[in-house]
This record gives structure tokens, C-alpha cells and sequence, in this order.
């Protein structure tokens, strides 16, 4: 039984870093329509950044906030690119958002190398009975927490967060209703660097990131934000819940080499399941 | 589609065409002639995709999966001692019936689930390769493969190769056209604006879904199969996710549901890449400007074209002569179709 | 040359050109071969098989008279065929065993061998005692999988006994439910086989969960690529390195040590930094080759003849090829060393070995 607990936690632990990850996937889809591709991108680079203040002596905490907030610019700039002239499609968007990811590829070498870095994070375990966590991942799942909490009074509570929630919704009636839809795309685009670059900072004391890990790391945020549809925030967190303790639990009783096909598997049979009870017509 | 008058100008751009593409390979220098093939393959398996994406309006991040499965259903079979050219046959096949088998749950997904969909099955026929290694050779892959060939006529070098990869291209893009213009092409179209119209109009839906995507693996597998016998080696590791956005990258370059738009994706991806790598391994090059070069004018190269001609080259293309030919004409049925296509695809993902 | 200067594998690429070009600089300031010079030529090969076959093609287009390979081992296992095909002499700076176990005519390899460092390793247990071991291997790495066979084929001969065997794979980033298995199983110490991120999570994992036991890990991780980012975490965990990468402590006995000086010191002058292990393969390559063709000449199958009875001392050690050996560096090119500081310090085990030159 503790050893069921014990895997459980660890489940528990990485599916909330995908449920993070996968949060920047759903405030950017919600309002704009885009996948942006670059959600990985944040992560790193918030990694990168993070690294650099601490290693110029910014106290631990501080560099990691404003690595968060030089990501929410970068999303800014990475939005106002991607959503380009009006109207430019989201297929095109999407691809745009790949082609910055490909950019940064060449910034992350310009500035720090190729070398994979990281830093130290909250060291030791903390323990329940026979049921331990590293200290860092009980930070990841507190945030990650506290972000979907956040994020679900933000779009259900706030005038703002409901203003954006209508452009994804009706473009055209949020128009007529006075919002500007453009510029919730901008603002949903740096709201998702800022979550993507939390995600970076309080994941590279874990594992190192390098300039194309963005893409590891998207994709299991990917799969935790569809889960929801990639709008329903809540549901994201269940899919990063699911997808990490199924990961855990193939790695504890079978083989760790099958868990991510057997935890995608599961996924992919739990949409399959929803998509036979919704019907064939709906989205 | 076409006005009145064009085929035969459309006939004749097409036969200069083909006469350039066979004449090519032997005047091509030696690494061009590899690269050559790759264009052919990518346009074959880009194609299908496209298809896949333009007519039936479902998205597949997963293709690379059927490039691999084609790949390994025809090397197995030569690698233990089948008649190498039968996996010409086996590897689309193969591909096209797993498509089929696990099209009929998996296209219930849609959209988005979709894309998540054939992304997950891509990463679980990749960690299938991996393990069973006695079938697939694991992760260090299967080695060995022979030649393509029938008794003693084999293709060994990147011409021979050239050849038939064009010849696939030439094949694939034949049925393609065909299928557009069928009767099910047509239903397809409505499928990819709107289903539940296409439904209503009486059009079987779910299984023209599973057929469009059974064609577009069965392509790839194709492609796959000729990429096995061109390298004799292959492994898990050559068909990362990577490929399989790259693929969606070719198609939305070119402009989905143009036939002629995959082999434009194909060919301006692949060699813009190469073009950057002939620069960045110049030997005055500094240590890291390969990689900063090749990675951020790539990206440019994504960014302006996405920008500049979102429905992507061929269909701007299109657009342009088609304007051009309004001075004179009255709107033809073809740009007034090209237009709506373009923004019907725009809802595609 | 053909080497990933882009792609996943770029870090270790551009070390390879460097340690190359270092080499021909040298080759050609000291007046050439028999007085002709070196023109190296250096293709990308993106990290992917396609890729290295489009750019081998190119280089044979181009007339060359070997091919040194990437240290992908996908490329270089892609390239081989066409190798055997065309009977250009190729020596690959990837780790796989696989490209000259069985022996390939054009096929040679600078970096150890998995199976040497395997014994190598197994030699280090069986002396401080380590009998009860736990593994966790990379299953979907070419490169760890082949390691850990090897060893695994080879530990009933040193006593050693694998009693928990682990696995992960790429996307592995949460490694409690292997190391809650390897501390249930009282292993006695954790071996792992993996490259890229991996071992990095691994180790600070490891030291979080407070296992208590040493970590042991493959050549893989004799880079900064590894000691850099797992940091402290490292600290005092037991990677097996070539000569070179423990250069600074080699004893003035040991037959490398004065090229190894050289080497480094060049290699810094120009780059600022301590070369690692992939900038010694790039390196002794053209060495190699260089010294094949000052021997035996220049063509294809001269120089093919050259390498197999080379006898080369180079900043990782002696190579001897032979008919049958196309990997050349032998167990005495093996050090065990443990991290200090973030450096590559060889372990009391190994200290003596260098001194008696075994």
C-alpha cells in the first residue's frame, strides 16, 4: 500500500508539471484559437534566464520572478508576431509559432551556448509516513495548484478574464460589445509566457534544459491542456494528473520503458470514451 | 475546375515538367541526386497529408508514424529474404490497414483531439519499435536491408533511387488527382467545410474520413518503403516527431489541397534547409554559426511565408494568375473556388 | 567529416570539428603529409541518418579519400552500408559497439568500446566489493542498451550480480518509482547507461532521495555536459573517462600523457575551455588517418590497409588496429574517475593502474 502511495505521489509530482506546462496551451487557445507551438519555448528560456540572475547573484525567488515576468514580454513579442496582420488564420499562426520556436533555437545558442544547464532548487524530500516528495516537486504542485485556482476565478469572476473568454467564443460579438479582440490576444499570449516561463524556472532544478528541450516539454503539456479541450483549464489539470500518475504506475508495477506509450494510451482511450458519449456531431 | 482553354496549356506545363524531372538525376551532382529523392519522398508523404488536411479537414501530427511503419513493413520481409520489391506493396499496404484498423476509433476525435491523437500514436509505434527488438531491430535499428530490385535488376545508386521515387510521385499524384475528382472527392471537399452538411447530404461520412486517411498512410507508407531500400538502415530514431511537423510545416507551405502545393512545400522546405547547411559548414564558419544560421533564417524563412501567404505558395499562386486572367475572362469557376477553399482551410485547425 | 553541427546532438559536433581542425592545423603547420597538406571538408549532418547519407555522398562526389563520422551513432550505423558499398575508409567518432562488432573492412572507431568500459567498470566493482549492483539503462538509446548488455554478458566473471534492473526512456523526468525499487532491493550501488538529459535528472534525484550508495555512471557522462548542469549533485559520483578527459592527472609514465598535454593546451589556447571527450575523438581521427597515409599512401584502399596496423599513441590512449580489432583503445584506456569540484579526478583504483600502466 505505501508503495502504491509512494507512486501515486511521484504521479501526482509530474503530472502536475505537465498540468503547468499545460496551462500557457490553454489561456493562449481560449482566447486567440492558436496553438502556440513556442509553449515550450517559454519554459526554457525562463529556465535560461533564471540561471543567469542567480548565477549574477540575484537571490533565489527574485531571479526566478523576473525570469516570469521577461517571459511574459517575450509572449507579448512571440503574440504580436504570431496573430500577424487580422485575419491571418490559425493554421498560419500555428505554423508562425513553430517557426519561433525554430528562432529561438538560435538565441538560447546565441547567448548561453548549447550546453544543457540547470540550477539548484529546494534540495531534500519531504515525507509523509513511508510516502515521500523532493521538496521541489511539492513546490511544482503547490503552484500548480494555486495557478488553476487563479485561473478559474480569472475567467469566471472577472470582467477581464470574461471579456476574454467571449473573443474565443463570438470574435464578432465581442467586437460589437466594444473588446478590442486583438489585444486580449496579445494580453492571453503574455499571460501564457509568463505560466510558461514558471513552469521553466521551477522545472530546470529537476531536469536540464537545454535550447531544444521545448519540445519535451510541450508535448506533455500538450497532451495534459487536450485533455480539456485546451480551454477548459480544470480539466487540463486532470489530464496532467492522469497522464502522470499512469506514467508512474507503468514505471512502478511494469516497465518504466512503456510509460509514456501506456499512459498516451490511456489518454487517447479516456477522449475516445468522452468523444462516444458526446455524440458525433459536437466538437 | 480549369477554364475552357486551359487544359492543354496545363497539359503541356505538365509535360515539360515530367521530361525536366527524368532528365535531371544523372546531369545532378552526387548529393544533389540523394536530396532529390527526398524531395520526392517528402512530396509523396506531404501529398497524402495534404489530402488528408485540404479535403477531409483532419489533421495528423502523427504521419511520420506511417512513413515508419511503411519503412519497416517492406525491410523486414527483404531482410529475411522476400523479393525486395514486394515491399513496394506491403509497406503502403501495411500502413493504409493499420490506418483503417485504428482510423475507425481514433476518427471520432476531431480537430485538435485529433492532432493529440495521431501525435500519441506516433510516439506508441516508436516505443513499439524500440522493444521488440527480434521483429524491428530496437532501438539500433534494422541494418542490412537490400537493395530494391526484381531477379537482377536492383537500384543501388541515388539515380536509380531518383527514378523510382519519381515515378511514386508521379503514380501518387495521378490517384490523388483522380480521388479530387470523383464523386467522393467532391463529398470529401464538404467534408472538410462542414460535416454535418455533408452528413445531411447524404454522404457516409465516417467511412470516407477512414478512407481519405487509410490513402494518406497508405502514401507515406509508400514513401517509407522506398526510404528503407535507399538507406538499408533504418530505426526509431529516424522518424521523430520532429518529421511529422516538418510534414505539416511542407503542406502548409505549399497550400493544402493543392496537389502541386506538396511538392512545392517539399521542395522549398528541403532545400532552403540544405542551402543553410552548404553555408553554415563553410570552412571560414566560427563554431556555433551553423547552427544559429541555420536555425534562425529557417525560422525567417516559416515566419514571412506564413505571414505573407497564410493559405500558403501554391494557392497564392493560383490566385494571382487567376486575378490576372480576370482582365479578360469573366471569373472562372476555379478562382472563385480556389478563393473559398483557402479560407474553408483556414478553419482547419 | 561529417558531424552534427545542428540537431540534438550539436554540442558534441562541434567539438568533434574542432578537435578535427585542431588536428589538420597541426598536420599541415608541421609541412603536411610527405609534404602534401590536409584539406578537410566538414558537412552537417543535422543529427539524422537521411542527412548523413545525403552529406556522405556529397564528400564522395567530391572526391575524398576518407570519411571521419559523426558521433551520432544513428549516422554513422546509416552510412556504413553505403561504406562497405563504396570502400572509403571511415573512422567514426560514435560510441556504438555495433558499427565494427562483426568487423566492417572500412569501418573503425576512436572512442572505447561499451564492452571495454563495461569490463572496465565491472573491475572497479569487483575491487571495492560492489557485488550487489542495480542498473537502470535507457531502453530506447542504442548507445545504453548495447553498454548494459555487454556488461550484463560479462558480470557473472567478476563476481558481480545485477540484482535490480531499471529501465527509462527519453521522456523519463520523474525517476521515483526506479529509485523507490533500488533502495528496496539493497543493491549495494546504482549503475546507469544513458546519455543526454537523463543522467543529469537521475543524479540529482538520486542525491535527494538520499540512497547513500555510490552512483556509478558510463563514458557517456565524461563531459561537462553532464558535470555542469547536475552541479553539486555530482559530486562524488563514479563516471568511467578516456585518458584524455583525466589528462591534467595522468602520471608522466603513462604513454599519453605528453601528447594529451599538447593537445589540451592548444585546445585551450584556441577555445578557452578543457576539450572534451568528443573533441579527442575528432582529433585522433585525422590522426589516425593522417598516420595511415604517411605509412601505407592515399588512396582509399592504402589508407584502409594503413589503419588496420596502426600502432598511434593519442591523447586517449594507444591505438592498435588489427584485422579483427577496429576499435584499437583497450582496458588500459579506461579510467574510473569521481567527481570533484566538477572535475574528472581518477579514483585511488585508477590512480594505480595509470601509475603501473595497465
Amino acid at each position: 500500500m505505501t508503495l502504491f502511495l509512494q507512486y501515486l505521489a511521484a504521479g501526482i509530482a509530474s503530472g502536475s508539471t505537465f498540468a503547468l506546462v499545460a496551462t500557457g496551451f490553454v489561456v493562449i487557445y481560449r482566447v486567440t484559437g492558436v496553438i502556440n507551438f513556442a509553449q515550450g519555448v517559454f519554459a526554457v528560456l525562463g529556465g535560461f534566464l533564471a540561471y543567469s540572475l542567480l548565477h549574477a547573484g540575484v537571490a533565489h525567488g527574485l531571479a526566478e520572478g523576473v525570469a516570469v515576468l521577461i517571459t511574459a514580454a517575450i509572449g507579448l513579442v512571440v503574440g504580436l508576431v504570431a496573430l500577424g496582420r487580422r485575419g491571418t488564420p490559425p493554421l498560419a499562426s500555428l505554423i508562425v509559432t513553430l517557426g519561433l520556436a525554430i528562432f529561438s533555437y538560435a538565441v538560447v545558442i546565441t547567448v548561453w551556448g548549447d550546453l544543457p544547464i540547470s540550477y539548484d532548487g529546494l534540495s531534500g524530500l519531504l515525507a509523509i509516513g513511508g510516502v515521500s516528495m523532493q521538496r521541489q516537486y511539492v513546490l511544482i504542485v503547490g503552484a500548480a495548484v494555486v495557478t488553476f485556482l487563479a485561473l478559474a476565478l480569472f475567467f469566471g469572476r472577472t470582467y477581464l478574464g470574461m471579456a476574454l473568454t467571449a473573443c474565443s467564443s463570438d470574435q464578432r460579438a465581442a467586437r460589437l460589445m466594444g473588446i478590442d479582440v486583438w489585444r486580449m490576444g496579445l494580453l492571453a499570449f503574455a499571460v501564457g509566457g509568463a505560466l510558461g516561463g514558471l513552469a521553466g524556472v521551477l522545472l530546470t532544478p529537476l531536469q536540464p534544459v537545454q535550447f531544444d528541450s521545448d519540445v519535451g516539454i510541450a508535448v506533455n503539456g500538450f497532451a495534459a491542456a487536450i485533455f480539456g479541450g485546451l480551454v477548459r483549464p480544470v480539466t487540463a489539470f486532470a489530464g496532467g494528473l492522469v497522464l502522470g500518475v499512469a506514467e508512474a504506475m507503468v514505471a512502478g508495477y511494469y516497465r518504466s520503458s512503456y510509460e509514456t506509450a501506456i499512459a498516451l494510451a490511456v489518454m487517447l482511450a479516456l477522449m475516445l470514451w468522452q468523444a462516444s458519449r458526446r455524440g458525433p456531431t459536437e466538437e | 475546375m480549369i477554364g475552357p482553354r486551359a487544359p492543354s496549356r496545363r497539359a503541356l506545363v505538365v509535360a515539360v515538367l515530367a521530361a525536366a524531372t527524368l532528365a535531371l538525376p544523372p546531369v545532378l551532382p552526387p548529393e544533389w541526386q540523394s536530396l532529390y529523392v527526398f524531395i520526392g519522398l517528402y512530396a509523396i508523404v506531404t501529398c497524402g497529408l495534404s489530402l488528408l488536411m485540404g479535403f477531409a479537414g483532419q489533421v495528423s501530427l502523427g504521419q511520420a508514424a506511417f512513413y515508419a511503419i511503411g519503412a519497416y513493413a517492406a525491410a523486414i520481409p527483404a531482410v529475411h529474404g522476400a523479393p525486395p520489391a514486394l515491399g513496394l506493396l506491403t509497406g503502403p499496404v501495411v500502413a493504409a490497414a493499420i490506418a483503417a484498423a485504428i482510423g475507425v476509433p481514433l476518427l471520432r476525435l476531431r480537430g485538435h483531439y485529433l492532432a493529440f491523437g495521431t501525435l500519441a500514436f506516433q510516439l506508441i509505434v516508436l516505443t513499439f519499435i524500440a522493444e521488440a527488438g527480434d521483429l524491428t531491430g530496437g532501438d539500433i535499428g534494422l541494418r542490412g536491408i537490400p537493395p530494391l530490385g526484381l531477379g537482377s535488376l536492383q537500384a543501388v545508386t541515388p539515380v536509380q533511387y531518383a527514378y523510382v521515387t519519381w515515378l511514386a510521385v508521379t503514380a501518387v499524384f495521378l490517384v490523388t488527382r483522380n480521388v479530387v475528382r470523383s464523386r467522393p472527392g467532391r463529398a470529401l471537399r464538404a467534408l472538410a467545410t462542414s460535416e454535418s452538411a455533408a452528413a445531411a447530404a447524404g454522404v457516409p461520412v465516417a467511412a470516407y474520413k477512414v478512407e481519405v486517411f487509410a490513402l494518406s498512410a497508405g502514401y507515406a507508407g509508400l514513401a517509407g518503403a522506398i526510404y528503407a531500400f535507399f538507406l538499408s538502415y533504418i530505426a526509431p530514431g529516424s522518424f521523430p516527431i520532429l518529421l511529422s511537423i516538418q510534414f505539416l510545416v511542407m503542406a502548409a507551405v505549399g497550400g493544402l489541397g493543392a496537389v502541386w502545393g506538396s511538392l512545392v512545400g517539399a521542395a522549398v522546405v528541403t532545400l532552403v534547409v540544405q542551402l543553410l547547411q552548404e553555408i553554415g559548414s563553410l570552412p571560414a564558419m566560427p563554431t556555433q554559426v551553423p547552427a544559429v544560421l541555420s536555425y534562425a533564417v529557417y525560422a525567417l524563412v516559416l515566419i514571412v511565408v506564413m505571414l505573407l501567404l497564410p493559405s500558403g505558395i501554391v494557392p497564392a499562386l493560383t490566385a494571382r494568375a487567376a486575378r490576372r486572367r480576370r482582365d479578360d475572362v469573366a471569373p472562372t469557376e476555379a478562382t472563385a473556388g480556389d478563393d473559398a477553399r483557402a479560407s474553408r482551410l483556414s478553419s482547419v485547425l | 567529416m561529417i558531424t552534427s553541427l545542428t540537431g540534438a546532438y550539436s554540442a558534441l559536433g562541434t567539438n568533434d570539428k574542432l578537435g578535427a581542425l585542431q588536428a589538420e592545423d597541426e598536420i599541415n603547420k608541421a609541412g603536411g603529409i610527405n609534404g602534401r597538406k590536409i584539406d578537410l571538408t566538414i558537412l552537417d549532418d543535422q543529427t539524422k541518418p537521411d542527412q548523413a547519407v545525403t552529406s556522405y555522398n556529397k564528400l564522395v562526389g567530391d572526391g575524398v579519400v576518407a570519411v571521419i563520422g559523426s558521433s551520432y551513432s544513428g549516422s554513422s550505423l546509416a552510412v556504413i552500408p553505403v561504406v562497405d558499398r563504396d570502400k572509403i575508409p571511415y573512422v567514426s567518432t560514435a560510441a556504438a559497439d555495433d558499427q565494427v562488432t562483426p568487423v566492417h573492412a572500412y569501418v573503425f572507431m576512436t572512442p572505447p568500446t561499451a564492452a571495454t568500459v563495461g569490463d572496465r567498470l565491472l573491475q572497479y566493482m569487483k575491487a571495492k566489493g560492489l557485488t550487489k549492483v542495480a542498473v537502470l539503462y535507457n531502453s530506447a538509446n542504442a548507445f545504453a542498451e548495447l553498454g548494459w548488455k555487454s556488461m550484463k554478458a560479462n558480470a557473472a566473471k567478476y563476481g558481480v550480480d545485477f540484482i535490480d534492473q531499471e529501465t527509462n526512456d527519453f521522456s523519463t523526468t520523474n525517476y521515483t518509482p526506479q529509485l523507490t525499487h533500488v533502495k528496496a532491493s539493497g543493491a549495494q550501488a546504482l549503475m546507469v547507461w544513458d546519455t543526454g538529459p537523463g543522467p543529469v535528472t537521475v543524479t540529482k534525484q538520486f542525491k535527494d532521495q538520499g540512497l547513500g550508495i555510490p552512483l556509478i555512471m558510463s563514458h557517456a557522462e565524461a563531459s561537462t555536459l553532464y558535470a555542469k548542469p547536475a552541479g553539486a549533485a555530482a559530486e562524488n559520483v563514479i563516471v568511467a573517462t578516456s585518458l584524455g578527459v583525466v589528462g591534467p592527472y595522468l602520471p608522466s609514465a603513462n604513454a599519453a600523457s605528453k601528447v594529451t598535454a599538447a593537445m589540451t593546451k592548444t585546445f585551450q589556447t584556441a577555445n578557452k575551455y578543457y576539450p572534451p571527450q568528443f573533441a579527442f575523438d575528432g582529433y585522433n581521427a585525422l590522426e589516425l588517418i593522417a598516420d595511415a597515409i604517411k605509412r601505407t599512401g592515399a588512396t582509399a584502399s592504402q589508407i584502409q590497409q594503413g589503419l588496420e596496423s596502426s600502432t598511434l599513441t593519442t591523447p586517449e590512449g594507444t591505438y592498435r588496429y588489427s584485422k579483427t580489432d577496429h576499435y584499437g583503445l583497450g582496458l588500459a584506456d579506461v579510467v574510473i574517475a569521481r567527481i570533484k569540484n566538477g572535475n574528472f579526478v581518477p579514483t585511488a583504483f585508477s590512480a594505480a593502474l595509470l601509475k603501473e600502466g595497465k
